[in-house]
């Protein structure tokens, strides 16, 4: 504690105090073990110093790594006393509704796991939940990201890993939720096995090579489970490693504020002030799920009972996250074509294959396309208001409208029963709306952003109506309108994208894509030489939408001081 | 002077930032702290919490052994056990929290970015060692050496997905395979005992497996629903032809994705598959009239043995379940 600011003229010849506490010297010698074998102190120094910016929404990354952390903890522990098998046994446990049925070990593990096992209910239930949370928090996180445009340069990349990350937390949690091989999963499984057979040419195959025979086999549930257990997490594992080290690496984005720039970062710095709140956060996180896990059941696989070829349960639904292929396989007309003795049964290929790859493609490389229509080259470290931006956020709210549906689509026998509808009328109306509304939603949310830029310019030039009226020498009356305090405007300028050293001349400066450079003053870009090509053209034309000018707002009121 | 609170990580204010110190290129811009005895209530408040953490982890070891698991299901013990620990990650996760943001020195930091590209010099000389290693190697020059080592690295991976071919069998007949043929009873899945006619009420489905089924592989595809009708009212010839006395038999299979179809509505005679909605009317030959079903159910040749039990007359004439490539 006594040295604790030592270093703080840099430059000075530092010396070791003299009088050191026992606790003070185990420190000091530990960490200079550690520097005498890496060299480690100028990175520990750094990396205490970096300084973490502060919003709610970067909490929503830190969710997802630490439900992350609790699902490799509580997995373990499930995997001391799951049993991995399809060989078939007679239940003995202590759950007497099913003593005496002939069930999988795997099945019957997962029961002694929920009744003989103290404390085991509660360590399922954890990771169930945490699974639910890890996912759910990814897909927020991603809406974070999406809306503020924090994929940018330089962080296009990173965007890439973590969509990467979601896919695989999405199939790790399909593989988790199948292990039990209770009747809820079991119909879950034959459901993706019917999609893999439905690939043209190689389906069966690889359906026969992945359950070892027609369905359902005798390996799918270990070759699952070690899918689960060490595949998949041990490239979340690595994914993640990196995807923090980019963050690291690259520093945080931040939203515009005072004293804030594209080259600087303000907040709190990592050690202490920083580490203490997010291993606080941790714990909280944890305590969540495991209040969760208490109160809250979570797949009660003994009321489901063991997975039987001809039986399955009305109603049932997978976890959230797959809903949307469920929806997607609901809606889906019945197409199916035979040529030359060979069926493409489309019904299955389009909404479970191609429908999902077209959607995690554009996904991923969303960042690239928008950089290529904007021509944005630029660094972005400071992020956009999803206002800012209205193309983008029109396009994220179109796409979620489109996902919205689909899962609406995975309900449609819930919808049907719970208001009575006829099931059919449902279906057919969500058609229809997969259709129909995600361009409503664009329309709607271009005009709402639109609408909310007008709001912002408007208070930037003419500031807070007083409810003052005054009367002119003219004989006109105006309300006194308060300019915005400078830091507020100072705020607002630079969410907007106005230079504030050039008032006046300035819609669309962020239409350009760059807060930095200057942008053409009519939003468009210059276009000197005329398109080639099919390509280029459809860029120049992209691009013009994206850039549609702002409506200037009118200068209505004469202002008090003429 | 008392410093203002509730400032702490939250985003910037708007006073006036002052240089306070410059280490490396991060510099505190602000520096409060919270005074003494603010200092001390905030010590007595993290203590607290972190003792609060202590007694429910005290709480849930005696728990552990004290709340048997066979009272309530279990439930209890998961009551106590995940209550206890939630609360006392609370409290420590809420300790570290208050610790930090009321004990630590109110500070805001303000750190220099840095350009992630290196100098123009530097990538050039990066590109140019690489290339330079290239033409070392003689990638351009030798094409033989090239090309060699294009045969060779692009075979490498082959032994690897070979040695994939005995994760499972080939599919070719197997996905015909249902475990029906002539003469075999129809035994009900439940009590596996053969169905004699007139047990079946009209209106009633049995779901049935050919006699002897086990648990595994064909047996997956061979769930069948006897259903009775009242005289009458099958209006397909064929349907009629290939079952007995009003009573049929159909694959239970959904053609669909595979579901086991279960949901036979009594006045229209439409059988509902509960996953995905596809409905078949099952007094016209399993036709879909809705859902994403593109295929009937196959419907299974009956017939009667000589004491009066339900036989299969063969097996299904098509594959049963989702379509394949390989279906024809």
């Amino acid at each position: 504690m006594s040295a604790k600011k030592a270093d703080a003229n840099g430059g000075a010849a530092l010396t070791r105090p003299e009088n050191q506490g026992a606790a003070e010297k185990a420190t000091r010698g530990t960490l200079k073990y550690v520097d005498d074998q890496f060299g480690s102190a100028s990175f520990l120094k750094r990396s205490m110093d970096k300084v973490f910016p502060d919003h709610w929404s970067f909490m929503l990354g830190e969710i997802a790594l630490y439900s992350f952390v609790i699902l490799l903890l509580s997995g373990v522990y499930l995997t001391l006393f799951f049993h991995a098998s399809q060989n078939v046994v007679q239940y003995n446990g202590s759950y007497q509704p099913l003593r005496g049925v002939q069930m999988t070990e795997a099945y019957a593990s997962t029961l002694h796991i929920s009744f003989d096992v103290r404390g085991g209910l509660l360590m399922r239930q954890i990771h169930h939940w945490a699974a639910l949370i890890f996912v759910t928090s990814i897909v927020v996180h991603m809406f974070r990201v999406f809306f503020t445009g924090a994929f940018r340069k330089p962080r296009t990349i990173n965007w890439h890993i973590g969509t990467i990350l979601m896919i695989l937390g999405i199939l790790e949690g399909f593989a988790g939720y199948s292990l039990p091989d209770d009747l809820l999963s079991g119909t879950g499984l034959r459901i993706a096995y019917s999609v893999a057979e439905s690939i043209p040419v190689v389906g069966t195959y690889v359906c026969y090579f992945l359950f070892g025979g027609n369905y359902p086999g005798q390996d799918i549930i270990s070759r699952l489970f070690i899918i689960h257990v060490l595949l998949v997490p041990g490239i979340l594992l690595a994914l993640i490693s990196a995807h923090m080290m980019i963050l690291w690496h690259q520093k945080h984005t931040d939203f515009p504020g005072p004293g804030k720039t594209e080259d600087n970062v303000i907040g709190t710095k990592f050690y202490p002030g920083f580490f203490l709140k997010t291993n606080g956060f941790l714990f909280m996180v944890f305590g969540m799920i495991t209040a969760l896990a208490a109160f809250a059941q979570i797949n009660p696989v003994w009321l489901y009972g063991p997975y039987n070829a001809g039986q399955v349960s009305a109603g049932s639904q997978p976890d959230w996250y797959i809903l949307f292929l469920e929806g997607s396989l609901r809606m889906m007309p019945n197409w199916e074509t035979h040529i030359w003795h060979h069926t493409i049964s489309w019904n299955i290929l389009i909404p479970g294959v191609i429908l999902p790859g077209i959607m995690f493609n554009l996904l991923a490389l969303y960042p690239n396309i928008e950089a290529w229509v904007t021509k944005d080259k630029a660094y972005h470290n400071l992020l956009d208001r999803p206002r800012d931006v209205p193309v983008r956020t029109g396009l994220g709210v179109m796409s979620l409208t489109f996902y919205m549906v689909l899962v609406a689509g995975g309900a449609n026998d819930i919808l049907a029963s719970t208001f009575h509808w006829s099931l059919q009328a449902t279906t057919w109306v969500l058609r229809v709306l997969l259709i129909a509304l995600p361009p409503i939603a664009f329309k709607v949310t271009k005009r709402f952003c639109l609408g909310l830029q007008h709001h912002d310019e408007a208070l930037l030039h003419h500031g807070v109506e007083t409810g003052i009226i005054r009367r002119l020498p003219s004989g006109a009356y105006i309300e006194v309108e308060e300019p915005l305090p400078a830091k507020k405007a100072e705020t607002l300028a630079k969410q907007i994208g106005y230079d504030p050293h050039h008032h006046g001349d300035g819609h669309a400066a962020i239409a350009a894509g760059d807060g930095h450079e200057p942008a053409p003053a009519d939003g468009h870009t210059q276009t000197v030489t005329r398109p080639v090509g099919v390509l280029a053209k459809a860029r120049t034309k992209l691009e013009d939408f994206w850039d549609e000018p702002r409506e200037p707002v009118p200068d209505t009121q004469p202002h008090p001081e003429n | 002077m008392p410093p203002p609170r509730k400032r702490v990580g939250r985003r910037p204010t708007d006073d006036n930032p002052a240089t306070v110190e410059r280490a490396s290129d991060q510099h505190i811009l602000e520096q409060t702290a919270e005074t003494e005895e603010e200092e001390r209530f905030a010590e007595l408040q993290v203590a607290a919490l972190f003792l609060v953490g202590t007694a429910m982890l005290i709480f849930f070891i005696v728990a552990y052994f004290a709340i048997s698991i066979r009272d309530n299901l279990g439930q209890y013990s998961n009551y106590a056990l995940g209550g206890s620990l939630a609360l006392a990650l609370f409290a420590i996760g809420g300790g570290f929290i208050v610790w930090a943001k009321k004990l630590l020195p109110h500070e805001k930091a303000i750190q220099d970015r840095h350009d992630f590209h290196s100098p123009e010099a530097e990538e050039i000389e990066a590109e140019n060692t690489f290339l330079a290693g290239v033409d070392d190697m003689g990638l351009g020059k030798h094409k033989i050496l090239r090309r060699s080592l294009l045969g060779a690295l692009g075979l490498f991976p082959l032994p690897l997905v070979i040695m994939l071919r005995d994760l499972g069998p080939l599919p070719h007949r197997s996905l015909l395979r249902t475990g029906w043929r002539a003469g075999v009873r129809l035994v009900d899945l439940d009590t596996r005992l053969p169905i004699k006619l007139g047990t079946v009420e009209i209106g009633g489905l049995v779901t049935v497996m050919p006699e002897g089924f086990t648990d595994v592989d064909e047996d997956a595809l061979a769930p069948s629903m006897l259903i009775r009708f009242g005289p009458g009212q099958i209006m397909s010839k064929k349907e009629r032809e290939w079952g007995v006395a009003d009573h049929v038999v159909y694959s239970k299979i959904c053609t669909h994705a595979g579901c086991p179809i279960s949901l036979l509505e009594q006045q229209t005679h439409h059988l509902l598959c509960p996953c995905h909605q596809s409905t078949f009317d099952m007094v016209n030959d399993a036709k879909v009239i809705f859902g994403p079903a593109a295929r009937p159910l196959p419907q299974l040749r009956i017939g009667l043995d000589s004491e009066g039990y339900f036989i299969a007359k063969g097996p299904y004439s098509q594959a049963v379940g989702p379509s394949f490539w390989e279906r024809r």
